[in-house]
């Protein structure tokens, strides 16, 4: 690659990671509609005095450590019993566990509502109507948000504690049962303490989600009139009754954006610190396996709880809901009433529009990034230019940047340089928010992958009279090949289910599948949703099982920003 | 041919920076087989590297042919692929998604002339052949044994009839065997082809048997060049004399300076040793040197010898038999000398044996450094 191209790769990730954040403040300082020209306010932070801010902030935090309180429960006990005991279907439970990532977190919540909602909820509708009891679970309250949330981010717990225990080395658990101390204190007094640095890890990275999810405080937050932060700069972009304040979503994004980047930058170090912390005795070592005895029909029922929990409840009352007109109690009368009626409105142009758009972004997006991540981890990796770990902590900013504000800024963007910028209302300017998002996915594991490849091998092509750019396309290329297609195909399924920043950059035409979901359920419209729902998991299904076929290890990465 | 003048290398790290490479000049004709050898860490890849474009130094010239490939002056750098250049290295760095005919092709289909599918199979066919893998063409190249692995990187290095061969320690990960095996092909194809070659090696005996001549590096510098003989037999070092093979010192004073016979006497702990003085060469009386003596260049007897001078008299310390030779520690008053016997002669533990030093094998070294 000539220097030239090499600057321009840098040029460009600079852009595509300094951009928002250069544009989150400059909106907090423009009064009203997006613009390049002044005045220029103060005004708008003027949210830093109101209360409901603080109130917001707190409701996020609270969100978050609830939610990961939860991932945790099933995340932690799951992980230790994979990893470090004799139960059954171990491969079944790790797949299982990785296309849980890929569920979208709102058919959860959607399946949830339908579930738990106090007035229309199936389950509530049981419990209080036919079997006459008091109302005590309800979906739309903190605990019933953070269930739903922590349910969803119970795999990203379950991997990053699966590679603590993995790395573990075993004689230290073996020296506690040597000295005759039980399972379940050694668990408690060896096990956790030494997992702390991986497990203050997954805390610190899954608060950073908490904090930023948009789905789980869209669907249930909303109408329970609990809101937090990411819902609040949704809802002020988009503002039906007057102009869209984007003064006031910059400065808020402003003070969301500061506590998020402040996790972030914790959570490095922790990481850091966690390498050295890490446990590689270098020796081939089997772990010494925990013989559950009768104790894995515990271990087992609990995993089928937290599978029952996070895909069978929801996805049934999805299913049942998609073939009633209204939300009622699975009855006699019921069934009379079931038909495939709302299936037919996938045949509606919105459904067909968005159809083409998924299918532009989920084969686009993962491209861009790959091809992008390529560039940047080959300058990273190999070359000599200056200033190129500048580069590679460029590309990790947007860990730090939630996706909102990624898709807020975007927004702007488009609408104050719309010339040079021409994706308003597009799908173009959702796969360019998911490349900007996932860039640090993408860099992380291409550094990885050709980090690997012996220099020699670039090195010999070089002497053989290969130009850097043949090098790269006939050597590492193909050399790197398999990492290079699992990162794809991941970034393939997780486009399929973004949504996050699809509902925020939808205008009008650039509804993609998981949109139309949002929109109609806005609407009330249940049935059609859920069935557009029913198709969404179904066809993520059938792709996450090909993928899978094709021999690509689904879920094995630790650091994922979903 | 190629041409290398005053290289500096540096390298630069936020610990420390490492001068690898201090002011290297040497100068090859075509065909030459030109060795750099020295210990690890001497800088002799690191020149090599230089060389191939996959370094970039900070001062000096390369050129090869007509052509200056680097100089630090003229701020002239030609990246690696317009050097036309072949190259082998220590992991042979074979391409595992390719096969054999690819590997040995690439160099080809990447050059900048422009090759018919029928030259290309024909080039890629006589590369092979001449390494003996002509069979192997379409094996994919994983499945490949170390010793295939390294002629496919020879063959891959020949291919496109570069201007100059770099070698560097290609057969370091062979065994013994195969090693020896390969230095006897690469010298016959080498010359065959009279390609200028440069080959990189900590093995002495390898750059003893295969090169035209030697540079013997030590820190970043060329200590010593000269043919193999030269480098071998009459050292101007003690470091060459030392790295190359195995060698007896004697520190001492020269009496007299060359006489009628054509020897220096030189006084060292031992006695007055006479010594071979070569042609050019010249040492005062008075001067301290070292005079360097081969283990094989000793004559062991037990039997009083004939010669007149350089014989002493001392104790078998101690004998290992090793086949084709025996080697024997003798001691001469405090000294101990490193000898190599006939693997015949019957020794004693602490027999009384003769040493005889013959003076063409006794090498003043100027000077003690080192």
């Amino acid at each position: 690659m000539s220097y030239r191209v090499a600057v321009a790769v840098a040029f460009l990730v600079a852009i595509l990671v300094l951009a928002p954040l250069v544009t989150i403040g400059w909106m907090s300082f423009v009064p009203d509609l997006p613009t390049l020209r002044g005045p220029y306010t103060l005004s708008n932070f003027s949210v830093l005095a109101e209360k409901t801010t603080y109130q917001l902030l707190l409701n996020s935090v609270i969100f978050s450590v609830l939610t990961l309180v939860i991932a945790l429960f099933f995340g932690f006990p799951i992980a230790w019993l994979v990893e470090r005991t004799d139960i059954p279907f171990k491969l079944t439970i790790r797949s299982l566990v990785g296309m849980t990532i890929l569920i979208p977190t709102f058919l959860q919540a959607i399946g949830w509502v339908l579930l738990l909602s106090p007035t229309i909820g199936i389950m509530n509708q049981f419990l209080t109507k036919t079997l006459n009891l008091p109302l005590v679970m309800n979906v739309y309250t903190m605990p019933g948000m953070a269930f739903v949330q922590g349910l969803s981010f119970m795999p990203i717990a379950f991997f990053m504690l699966s590679a603590v225990f993995a790395n573990m080395d075993p004689a230290l658990e073996e020296a506690a049962y040597a000295n005759r101390i039980g399972g379940l204190k050694t668990l408690f007094r060896v096990t956790v303490p030494l997992s702390w640095p991986g497990l203050l890890a997954a805390i610190i990275y899954m608060f950073m989600l908490g904090m930023a999810v948009l789905e789980v405080p869209l669907i249930i937050g909303l109408p329970g009139q609990i809101h937090l932060f990411s819902s609040r700069v949704f809802t002020l972009t988009r503002a039906s009754s007057s102009v869209p304040q984007y003064g006031v979503v910059g400065a808020t994004s402003v003070v969301f954006l500061a506590v998020s980047m402040m996790a972030a930058f914790y959570y490095s170090k922790v990481i850091r610190k966690s390498y050295r912390y890490a446990v590689v005795s270098g020796k081939g070592y089997r772990p010494r396996l925990t013989e559950l005895g009768p104790w894995k029909w515990v271990g087992g029922g609990f995993v089928l709880v937290y599978f029952s929990l996070s895909i069978v409840f929801p996805f049934i009352s999805l299913i049942w809901m998609s073939l009633v007109p209204y939300i009622q109690v699975p009855s006699i009368d019921a069934l009379s009433s079931v038909s495939l009626g709302a299936y037919r409105y996938l045949k509606n142009q919105m459904v067909i529009e968005s159809l083409a758009n998924t299918a532009i972004l989920i084969f686009t997006a993962p491209t861009l990034v790959i091809v992008l991540s390529v560039l940047v981890s080959w300058i990273v990796v190999r070359s000599t230019m200056p200033g190129k770990l500048t580069l590679d902590r460029l590309a990790t900013i947007p860990l730090a940047i939630p996706n909102i504000i990624i898709a807020v800024a975007l927004m702007y963007i488009a609408l104050i340089a719309g010339p040079f910028f021409p994706v308003y209302g597009t799908v173009w300017i959702l796969v360019v928010a998911f490349a900007i998002s996932h860039i640090t996915f993408g860099t992380r594991t291409l550094n990885a992958a050709m980090i690997q490849i012996h220099k020699d091998l670039e090195e010999a092509a070089a002497v053989s009279g290969a130009p850097p750019a043949r090098v790269l396309r006939r050597i590492m290329v193909p050399l790197i090949w398999g990492p290079l297609m699992e990162g794809w195909i991941w970034l393939f399924l997780l486009s399929f289910r973004e949504v996050t920043m699809a509902a925020t950059l939808h205008i009008t035409d650039n509804a993609v599948l998981s949109t139309v979901v949002w929109v109609l359920w806005s609407n009330g419209e249940f049935d059609r949703a859920a069935a557009v729902s029913v198709v969404l998991a179904t066809l993520m299904g059938v792709v996450a099982l090909v993928a899978r076929l094709i021999g690509t290890q689904i879920g094995g990465r630790t650091t994922l920003k979903v | 041919m190629l041409t290398v003048t005053e290289l500096d290398k540096t390298y630069t790290s936020e610990q420390r920076t490492h001068q690898a490479v201090r002011g290297i000049s040497f100068d090859t004709r075509k065909g030459e087989f030109y060795t750099l050898l020295g210990p690890s860490g001497c800088g002799k890849s690191t020149t090599l590297r230089c060389i191939a474009g996959l370094e970039k130094p900070e001062h000096g010239e390369i050129s090869i042919g007509k052509e200056v490939v680097f100089s630090g002056f003229r701020k002239i750098f030609v990246p690696s692929h317009k050097r036309n250049l072949g190259m082998v290295f220590q992991s042979y760095a074979i391409w595992p998604h390719m096969t054999v005919f690819d590997n040995v092709a690439f160099p080809l289909v990447s050059g900048e002339r422009k090759l018919s599918k029928e030259q290309i199979r024909e080039r890629v066919t006589n590369a092979l052949s001449l390494v003996k893998l002509d069979s192997l063409a379409s094996q994919p190249a994983p499945l490949l044994s170390g010793g295939q692995q390294q002629r496919v990187a020879l063959a891959r290095a020949l291919a496109h009839q570069p201007e100059v061969l770099l070698l560097d320690e290609p057969l370091s990960n062979l065994d013994a065997k195969l090693r020896e095996e390969m230095r006897v092909q690469i010298r016959i194809l080498t010359r065959r082809l009279d390609v200028t070659t440069i080959y990189v090696t900590h093995d002495q005996l390898e750059a003893l048997q295969m090169s035209d001549r030697i540079a013997v590096m030590h820190d970043g510098r060329i200590v010593e060049e000269g043919t193999p003989k030269q480098i071998y037999l009459s050292p101007r070092t003690a470091y060459t004399a030392g790295f190359v093979g195995r060698v007896n010192f004697f520190e001492g004073l020269v009496r007299t300076s060359q006489s009628e016979d054509g020897m220096a006497r030189v006084e060292t702990s031992i006695g007055v040793l006479a010594c071979h003085v070569p042609e050019g060469s010249r040492h005062s009386p008075g001067e301290k040197v070292l005079v360097a003596v081969r283990p094989e260049g000793i004559v062991l007897s037990v039997d009083k010898p004939e010669a007149s001078v350089n014989v002493f008299r001392g104790v078998l310390e101690a004998s290992m038999f090793a086949g084709d030779t025996q080697d024997c520690i003798v001691r001469v008053d405090h000294q101990e000398i490193q000898v190599k016997a006939d693997p015949l002669t019957d020794l004693p533990a602490n027999a009384s044996v003769y040493l005889h030093l013959p003076p063409a094998r006794c090498v003043i070294i100027r000077g003690l450094a080192g």
